[in-house]
């Protein structure tokens, strides 16, 4: 069974889906906020918790998502550093096909680990 | 066709998603290229934030001015507002920025070295530090700036059209 959670700010709309697996957190809208680090850490920090209690991997998928801003790429890449030293598993999925993602996305495989337990994925 | 746009802009936040669009539109009527418009629009964007952030706005009459304009081989993007000595270290943190990011041979390597920086900060900080530096790999830009009489700083971006 899922279970689902939204969460909104502005013009930026993350959902949090948990299924046996996994917790997959889209992102939808753009994200222009001008502290979107208020908004984004506590989901994403509760998610953490929530997936190592569980055992379960999280995909951050940004393929809908039209905008960030570079305020925004900030408590992403803290929280892919912070998942890199530790132990949690966690997927960033970007649509390759569009340059602006290939290019901030791609840039993030300097936090993914040999054995993918953190991965960047262009798709 | 007017090949450039002039956007008086009250320092609002809420403002910039306006900004955003109306360059969105008056880029697409240029028949650029998507990702070049998407490009521009980045750099548009990034600038105005800045100005926002750093400038000083002492009465209602106080604006960021954002003048975009194509040319035959680029497009430069200019943002001012208004500074007074209050934001002389942000000037002096912008001019050191911008001479590092020069620095780089590749714009990429800026970016991936300011990535690893800010990842290691405290999640609860603010700062991003991330803004000018995609301006130029993002947007493929050269930054400069220089501060107008009047205390007025101006901004610039320059790209190449591919």
């Amino acid at each position: 069974m899922e279970k689902a959670e939204t969460f909104t700010s502005s013009l930026l709309t993350i959902e949090v889906k948990e299924n046996e697996t996994s917790f997959n957190i889209r992102w939808t809208g753009i994200s222009i906020e001008r502290e979107p680090t208020r908004f984004i850490t506590p989901v994403l920090v509760d998610v953490i918790k929530k997936s190592s209690d569980r055992n379960k991997r999280i995909i951050l998928d940004f393929r809908e998502l039209a905008y960030m801003n570079s305020s925004t790429i900030t408590p992403v890449i803290k929280i892919l550093e912070r998942a890199k030293r530790g132990e949690t598993q966690i997927e960033v999925v970007y649509q390759k096909s569009l340059k602006w993602q290939d290019l901030i996305f791609s840039a993030l495989e300097i936090f993914q680990t040999n054995d993918r337990r953190v991965e960047i994925k262009g798709l | 066709m007017k090949r450039s746009i002039k956007l008086i802009v009250d320092p609002n936040w809420d403002e910039i998603e306006g900004v955003r669009n109306e360059s969105n539109e008056f880029l697409r009527s240029h028949a650029l290229s998507d990702d070049t418009v998407y490009a521009v629009t980045l750099v548009i964007s990034e600038l105005i934030e800045n100005g926002i952030k750093y400038g000083v706005f002492k009465s209602p009459e106080n604006k960021v001015i954002v003048n975009t304009y194509i040319g035959e081989n680029n497009i430069t993007v200019e943002v001012t507002n208004p500074v007074d000595e209050t934001t002389y270290n942000h000037l002096r943190r912008l001019d050191r920025t911008i001479q590092w990011i020069r620095g780089h041979q590749d714009p990429f390597e800026a970016y991936i070295e300011r990535l690893r920086e800010v990842s290691k900060k405290p999640l609860h900080d603010k700062e991003s530090g991330l803004g000018l530096v995609r301006i130029a790999y993002e947007g493929k830009a050269i930054l400069d700036f220089f501060l107008e009489e009047d205390n007025i700083l101006n901004v610039s971006a320059v790209s190449n059209l591919e």
